[in-house]
């Protein structure tokens, strides 16, 4: 076979041949070398459809907001653009300003691979990005003008100097003449920052995709795995944690099948979930702890009514209470009689000071007095500071207020409900003895 | 089964080795059983020949679904296979265009692979002289397009 024979039969493949064999050589192989070796080459390369259907540029350097407009304005011929379906920008820091480069250099680009990265390429933002350049807003002149200035400045720029890529362009205020073909876009969490999406954002970017491209099968793809961030997701994971707001929202997370236990992964919570749960209990045990402490020395407060065997309920007065000499209770009279009608009321320290005398140290409050009323009972009502002061309620819900000392273990039974209520005048008398006790 | 090559030359292999590819196969399964032979106008008999040693040899492989070409790698062709591709290029082409013809994916991928490797880590005027390739570009067009790809320099 002579050398023309051969030369023959290598360019003269059939182009899906010759595009299949290019397609196992990278992109920078394609580009820089085979289209150097001859005009038919180049020209193949520029404008073979499958060389250019599933453009990933994940593998360059430097591609940034800086390069990206260059080369889709600049160096990438203008039929090639219009191969570009499907583009892998999900491993490069981009934001918004050189996807909208994208957006309107490929007008067929039905399939997006984007990464939020540090510089918060956000899907809310996203969306306001393709909401501005395909939504309906009214196109102004002076944006369209900016838009042909641009793509003017970046045609031909390699006359005067070598670094193209490094021009400065500004980032187009613009709607694309194309209509919007955008019908997947994967995206990929940036699990080094953990920059994630709320559902909500992602619904909306979702809903636009589909109105404006009329197809109601328009969707957000998140592909990888969000535990391992290694291999591509398999499986949808509802977090049923607690710390994400909305029960109506759940949050959902994205699982291959090794990190989801193959897909039966169950009553999952994130670990926002799980340090959110672990700072409520501690601050209800704290809200506890505060909230016991604030009853043990606010004496008037329900907490310390108790209930004894017998169906009695007495106030019990704490360590603090005890030394300190005044103590306030609040009386509820329920009385026999008229309730709201003021009563007197006689509180006697019947019980032992601890040198053997019996109710020697009898305090009397009496004092007109109404149902709610705060009761100041003297200190020298409280004995010998051993003593402490309960008050009572029965079954029928008579109120006894009565002290006792606690040094002695003794107690002030109850005094004759029956009489207090007969009490002179209708005076509620609150009263024991020892010798009743006895 | 009996295979004709374009210069008539006659070749009879096992239906099992002639159904590797997909064209014979389906056509086959069209005509039943049949002694007559299958005419192969775009296959001469020293690549049908050999097309036969890889269908032979890969008489037991599962059936390769179609792949995507983009996922495809170059380096993982075993060692049957690089000693089968080492031929003179007009042999590879013309393999390549009969598993094309025969519909015979695993040979054309391996043909394909055959060939990019041939090109992988090469300048283009190596590409050229591999393939003599004549360089059409005069020196200011190829310094054009040295800088119009400069763009695209990997990681």
């Amino acid at each position: 076979m002579n050398n023309s024979t051969r030369q023959m039969m290598l360019l003269r493949l059939p182009p899906e041949i010759l595009g299949k064999i290019f397609l196992l050589t990278t992109l920078q192989t394609r580009t820089k070398i085979i289209a150097s070796v001859c005009k038919s080459l180049n020209y193949f390369i520029f404008n073979h459809d499958i060389l250019w259907s599933k453009l990933n540029l994940n593998t360059l350097a430097n591609i940034s907001d800086e390069t990206i407009p260059p080369m889709f304005y600049t160096h990438l011929p203008e039929e090639t653009k219009f191969y570009i379906r499907e583009l892998y920008l999900n491993d490069v820091k981009i934001t918004t300003k050189g996807l909208k480069v994208v957006l309107n250099a490929c007008p067929n680009l039905k399939s997006l691979h984007l990464r939020t990265c540090k510089d918060h390429l956000e899907m809310s933002s996203v969306k306001n990005v393709i909401e501005e350049m395909f939504g309906p807003e009214e196109v102004l002149d002076e944006e369209i003008s900016d838009l042909q200035l641009i793509i003017e400045a970046t045609r031909y720029p390699i006359t005067d100097t070598d670094d193209t890529t490094n021009i400065e362009i500004p980032t187009p205020k613009l709607r694309p003449s194309h209509p919007l073909q955008l019908q997947t876009i994967y995206w990929y969490c940036d699990h080094d920052l953990w920059i994630w999406w709320k559902p909500s954002d992602k619904h909306d970017l979702e809903t636009l995709l589909q109105k404006l491209t009329n197809n109601p099968k328009a969707t957000i793809q998140v592909p990888w795995c969000d535990f391992c961030n290694k291999r591509p997701a398999n499986s949808q994971v509802t977090c049923y944690g607690n710390s994400h707001g909305n029960r109506d929202n759940y949050w959902y997370f994205y699982g291959c099948f090794e990190c989801t236990e193959y897909c039966d992964l169950q009553a999952f919570k994130c670990d926002d979930c799980v340090e959110y749960d672990k700072e409520l209990a501690e601050k209800e045990a704290a809200a506890a702890a505060a909230a016991a402490a604030t009853s043990e020395t606010n004496s008037d407060t329900d907490e310390n009514w108790e209930t004894n065997s017998d169906g009695e309920t007495f106030l019990e007065l704490n360590e603090q209470q005890r030394q300190q000499n005044d103590i306030i209770v609040q009386i509820q009279i329920i009385a026999a009689g008229d309730e709201n009608a003021p009563a007197n009321v006689v509180v006697n320290d019947t019980t032992d000071d601890g040198n053997g005398n019996d109710g020697d140290e009898t305090a009397v409050i009496n004092a007109q007095i109404n149902s709610g009323d705060d009761v100041l009972i003297p200190a020298d009502a409280n004995d010998d500071g051993n003593a402490s002061t309960r008050t009572e309620a029965d079954d029928d819900e008579n109120v006894l207020i009565y002290t006792e000392d606690d040094g002695d273990n003794q107690s002030v039974s109850t005094t004759d409900r029956d009489e207090i209520h007969e009490g002179n005048d209708g005076d509620i008398l609150l009263e024991g003895s020892v010798d009743d006790i006895d | 089964v009996k295979l004709t090559s374009s210069e008539g030359t006659e070749f009879i292999i096992d239906r099992k080795v002639a159904e590797k590819s997909v064209l014979l196969k389906n056509m086959l399964e069209d005509v039943g059983e049949s002694d007559m032979a299958i005419p192969l106008p775009n296959v001469t008999g020293p690549i049908l020949n050999k097309v036969i040693d890889y269908c032979t040899h890969h008489r037991d492989d599962p059936f390769v679904s179609q792949e995507d070409d983009s996922k495809k790698v170059s380096d993982d062709i075993d060692d049957w296979d690089a000693e089968f591709c080492k031929v003179d290029q007009g042999t590879l082409f013309e393999l390549i265009l009969s598993a094309n013809y025969l519909d015979i994916k695993p040979l054309l991928d391996l043909t394909c692979k055959t060939v990019a490797n041939m090109i992988k880590g090469k300048t283009p005027d190596e590409i050229r002289k591999t393939f003599n390739i004549t360089n059409d570009f005069t020196p200011e067009e190829e310094e054009h397009v040295r800088k119009e790809n400069e763009w695209c320099e990997e990681r």
